[in-house]
């Protein structure tokens, strides 16, 4: 496939997504990404490392192509792969191909998922060679000056069995994000579900008395993005109570005993 | 028949609930005792629930009330009052206005508890000329602000309460108010009913913590129950050789196996195995001379036996003791467990089609080449038994050494314990044994599992764990490696766990037993052996370093790291 029948636009981030900086995230990826340094972020699920790469992706105007990584995914996902067709053989660029062609910010997500042996094809575009060989195309792609490589990950239990090789970590400038301060969280909650600041607050509350649990029981804490959900349903018209179950304690456990402290927890400050 | 709610039906969640709130780990142990006035540990965050209550009761949250209330007190109550000059009743309404602020203070943070407790506060049936009724009434006004009261007295001090709520926090609080308001009860001239001490809400605790005179009493009792303990350990009923002649054996229990009772009602019945006529034997075992670079043939003598049983109730003392540490670990175990599915790729039959060799083969085709044909993939499940991990102890004496109040042989013992349960759950194989030596004469191998035994018969060994003599660590690498090599398993892992560099009484080398463990561990990767390394002393890690190289050892000082040593130790060897 050649450079020019590639749509670019579809790439573009149309509106400017909603996205609080909690500290100086945002200057950091600037900076880093002037250097064409790839950025690695790290953080629980759900706090906003997806919304935060489309929010740079659109502050600097740059494509976005995102690869929600999986077990199964194998290098040829990433970089491409022939498939036939009625002629022949036809050579198919793959995400990571199209974005090292275009300039595109690449970002890979959940990049524990895959495995190791798929995350090592991206060794030579992230140091200073920023090159991509096709081995079964024998074509060498030299990445597009406006290239940038970003992996997000969650280190919490999963990367217990899962983890990054060091030689793949040590080639990433790396960003920590956790969920925003509570003053922070209330105003995201607000914005984004169209709830008052009181009940936004009482939300976060909740979230805070979960997070808690993180480690005791629980794997991970309550996301600002169930928040919003929560958020989303009272505006809706639900019941509070009600929407926070839905939305942040039955997706969390199935435990009988953890369901039952977080229901109480959850009368205790709504009242 | 009344019908009854159990406290562990609930209290796993009582304490979830309560870290959820307060970011702190409770622990909720029942009181067996006829008395159901709940009451507290403070210091080390213990809540003492009465073990079961009617139904009526728990129908009210009482539970969740009491928790809470007592759980605001280890949060907010920092004051200790000297009972000194103070009456009855003054020491009831400071205990009262105590009680008060710190449920106060907890409703500032979560309002929602004010339900849980009101709905104890019901006053249909209240006397209403008894100072207890009174201070009932009182309780209920201060925290039900929709509730007016005709005595005096109560709205008096709800006002002197609610004109204070500036200095909750500070710690003349309760005194103040408590006196101020005893006074004018006392006044009244109205008596207490019991004369004794009474607790006027139901679901609040015995504030014992507040009183000097308790705080002192309670450890006394603590310190007798603990000398009863030690003086029971010793008189045990054995059983003797022959199995009929029952004998009560005063003093250190060492030998034999058999069945002992202890002579107390509720005593535990505990047996031992058979004493086995193999279970004591000698292997020599070659040693490493780095001077002159030869093994030494039959140089060290080692004796294998097996360790002695203690007491399951001990056992689950010390897992009680680390019980926040093991909840993880289960936690983690339960995880390992369920990574056992793997797909199989490029396979010549299976269940699904495997894209990328099938557009492969379609190409071969079309070359006029010859296609592969194994072109499916396939979901397996990995073999259970993968994995076998030996863990072998450094049983020396200077495990007897003292660190911030823990001997290294208890710390051994107790991770050791965490250890095998989590492999017991991750469903691992896995076998324990520990070394001592005393020249090379004498290397005692002690044995507390093997392969072939399940722990939860074997783990009462562990109470075995006992530092002496020295620290022989290559004979007791190779004897390990011996059963550990005739596993059936993909990944052969045998553990150290250790508290310094080897050393013996009758080698004055230092560098000798040292190469001596490296020419050991060494060996064990040509019989498909990985070697790992657990220090429990910083010290001595640049030999241990020496010994099992780099990346293979990890430095534990703390218990409560444990859980990310391990996960450490899976992620290098565990992984599938």
């Amino acid at each position: 496939m050649s450079k020019q029948s590639i749509d670019m636009n579809q790439y573009f981030i149309d509106h400017k997504p909603y996205y609080e900086s909690v500290g100086d995230e945002v200057e950091l990826y600037q900076a880093a990404y002037q250097i064409r340094m790839p950025v690695m972020l790290k953080g629980p699920t759900g706090c906003g490392k997806s919304r935060f790469v489309e929010y740079m992706a659109h502050k600097l105007g740059r494509p976005l192509i995102t690869v929600a990584c999986n077990e199964d995914m194998m290098a040829s996902d990433l970089v491409g792969r022939y498939l036939l067709d009625k002629e022949g053989t036809k050579w198919q660029d793959g995400p990571l191909t199209i974005a090292a062609r275009i300039g595109a910010i690449c970002y890979l997500d959940e990049i524990v998922e895959a495995r190791q042996d798929t995350t090592v094809i991206i060794h030579p575009l992230t140091d200073h060679r920023r090159t991509l060989p096709l081995e079964k195309k024998g074509e060498l792609i030299a990445a597009h000056p406006d290239f940038q490589l970003v992996i997000s990950y969650n280190p919490g239990y999963q990367s217990l069995m899962k983890d990054l090789k060091q030689s793949t970590k040590q080639r990433f400038g790396a960003l920590n994000f956790d969920y925003p301060d509570e003053s922070i969280e209330i105003r995201i909650v607000a914005k984004e579900s169209g709830v008052d600041t009181d009940i936004a607050a009482k939300l976060v509350k909740i979230a805070h008395c979960a997070r808690n649990l993180k480690g005791h029981g629980l794997d991970e804490g309550v996301s600002t993005r169930l928040l919003v959900y929560a958020g989303q349903l009272i505006s809706k018209g639900v019941e509070p109570k009600t929407a926070c179950l839905m939305s942040m304690v039955t997706p969390l456990t199935d435990d009988p005993d953890m369901l039952e402290s977080l229901t109480t927890t959850i009368s205790t400050i709504l009242e | 028949m009344k019908e009854l709610t159990e406290l562990k039906t609930c209290h796993r969640s009582i304490e979830f609930y309560l870290r959820a709130l307060w970011n702190t780990d409770f622990n909720i142990q029942s009181i067996k005792s006829p008395t159901t006035i709940p009451y507290s540990n403070i210091a080390e965050n213990q809540i003492f629930l009465p073990e079961c209550i009617s139904d009526k009761l728990q129908k009210l949250n009482y539970y969740y009330a009491a928790a809470t209330h007592i759980s605001a007190h280890t949060v907010f109550s920092k004051q200790t009052y000297d009972v000194k000059d103070l009456n009855l009743m003054q020491r009831s309404l400071i205990d009262l206005v105590e009680d008060l602020r710190v449920e106060l203070l907890a409703l500032n943070v979560f309002p929602g508890l004010r339900k849980i407790w009101l709905d104890f506060h019901n006053l249909e049936q209240d006397d209403t000329s008894s100072a207890i009724g009174l201070m009932k009434r009182l309780s209920r006004s201060v925290l039900d602000s929709n509730y007016y009261d005709s005595s005096q007295w109560v709205e008096k001090g709800k006002k002197l309460i609610q004109n204070n709520l500036y200095k909750l926090e500070s710690k003349d609080f309760s005194r103040e108010l408590g006196l101020s308001l005893a006074n004018d009860l006392g006044q009244m001239r109205l008596p207490l009913n019991s004369g004794g001490y009474e607790q006027v809400i139901q679901y609040r605790d015995d504030n014992r913590h507040l009183w000097y005179e308790h705080i002192e009493q309670h450890q006394h009792i603590e310190i007798i129950k603990n000398n009863e303990k030690a003086s029971l350990d010793n008189k045990k009923l054995v059983e003797t050789d022959n199995g009929k002649k029952v004998d009560i054996v005063d003093g250190d229990f060492t030998a034999g196996e058999g069945m002992y009772i202890n002579r107390k009602k509720n005593a535990v019945l505990e047996f031992r195995n058979k004493k086995n006529s193999k279970n004591s034997s000698t292997i020599f075992y070659p040693e490493w001379d780095y001077k002159s670079a030869v093994l030494k043939k039959k140089w060290c003598k080692l004796n294998e036996k097996q360790a002695n049983a203690g007491s399951l109730d001990k056992l689950n003392h010390i897992l009680l003791n680390h019980k926040f540490t093991f909840e993880r670990l289960k936690n983690l175990a339960r995880k390992l467990q369920v990574v056992k599915q793997q797909r199989v790729r490029k396979i010549p039959e299976g269940d699904d089609n495997d894209y990328a060799p099938m557009i492969d083969s379609m190409i071969s085709i079309r070359m006029n080449a010859t296609p592969d044909t194994r072109v499916f993939i396939r979901n397996e499940y990995r073999q259970t038994k993968s994995l076998a991990i030996s863990i072998l102890l450094d049983l020396s004496e200077s495990t007897n050494y003292v660190i911030s109040g823990v001997s290294i042989s208890q710390t051994l013992r107790d991770a050791v314990l965490l250890l095998g349960e989590t492999l017991t759950i991750a469903d691992e194989q896995f076998s324990i044994a520990g070394f001592s030596s005393n020249g090379r004469h004498e290397i005692n191998y002690i044995n507390f599992k093997s392969f072939t035994e399940p722990f939860s018969q074997t783990k009462a060994r562990l109470l075995d764990i006992k530092g002496q003599y020295s620290t022989r660590l290559g004979a007791a690498i190779r004897h390990t490696a011996q059963s550990l090599t005739q596993q059936n398993a993909a990944k052969k892992l045998l553990l150290v766990i250790t508290d310094g560099a080897p050393s013996d009484i009758d080698v004055y080398d230092k560098q000798y037993l040292e190469h001596d463990s490296w020419h050991a561990v060494s060996s064990l990767y040509s019989k498909g052996i990985k070697p790992f390394c657990l220090n429990l002393d910083s010290r001595s890690d640049a030999a241990i370093e020496h010994i099992f190289g780099k990346g293979r050892f990890e430095t534990l000082e703390q218990m409560n790291k444990l859980p990310e040593v391990l996960s450490s130790i899976y992620l290098k060897y565990g992984r599938h």
